[in-house]
């Protein structure tokens, strides 16, 4: 299971940050998830998937805080 | 980060067998629905039913954690997400308005779609189905391929020069 970004510019198998291990990660070890406040693309381990109570807490709290981060930039328009 | 002109996301699942991929479909969806609309492609239209099934099961799952924890952020976070999960509409129905995942069948890929940020395609689909649901993605769908993906990347990788820049985090 991987990611491919498909682009002009394709960057390979560059490493990305996990949502929730926070390591930076290779593509072909992600899974796409939910976005960064700023509509930027947010993945995760693929191994995180099966262990339920870490993907639900962890996505939960990423999004909550990707909320929070929304509100100021909302505000500024 | 980098920027990348343009993007889409190809992520290029297994499932050996119809129970894995609706618990990976299941694990999966509730990210993406966060972003917007989702397509699912299937020959199956049972697995919508195995989909909601298990989606109660996470509801309860989540709802179990919100009720072991008193941690007042993790409760504001998990109250959140029971609301989230339990809002979500699946259907069948084309012509539903305001659905978030939407089940189709292949043949009805040249049918009108919403827009959607995020297909899913559980069933072989030919080069003109993909192309002609593809018509309807968002900028920077996520497109999740359980089986071979090669001709979806094809595809994509053709079109991809009609889409604008997108950056990757």
């Amino acid at each position: 299971m991987s990611v491919l970004v498909l682009a002009d510019n394709q960057p390979g198998n560059e490493a990305v940050l996990c949502v929730i291990c926070l390591q930076h990660v290779p593509l072909s070890e992600v899974t796409a998830g939910s976005l960064y406040a700023d509509g930027h693309q947010a993945f995760a381990c693929n191994t995180h998937l099966y262990d339920r109570t870490r993907w639900i807490n962890e996505w939960a709290a990423f999004d909550a805080t990707q909320r929070q981060a929304l509100q100021p930039l909302q505000e500024e328009r | 980060m980098n920027t990348l002109s343009p993007a889409w996301y190809m992520d290029i699942r297994t499932a050996e067998t119809s129970e894995h991929m609706s618990l990976d479909l299941t694990r999966h969806l509730p990210r993406r629905l966060m972003v917007g609309t989702a397509v699912i492609v299937s020959d199956r239209p049972d697995i919508l039913l195995a989909v909601r099934k298990r989606w109660m099961r996470v509801i309860r799952e989540v709802q179990r954690q919100l009720s072991s924890t008193l941690d007042s952020a993790k409760k504001y976070e998990l109250t959140r997400e029971v609301e989230r999960l339990r809002s979500f509409q699946f259907t069948t129905q084309l012509d539903k308005p305001g659905v978030d995942a939407l089940l189709i069948e292949p043949s009805q890929t040249v049918c009108h779609l919403p827009e959607f940020t995020s297909l899913y395609i559980l069933t072989p689909l030919t080069t003109d189905q993909f192309l002609s649901v593809a018509e309807h993605a968002a900028p920077s769908t996520m497109v999740a391929v359980y089986g071979e993906h090669a001709p979806y990347e094809q595809a994509l990788r053709a079109i991809s020069s009609d889409t604008p820049n997108y950056p990757i985090s």
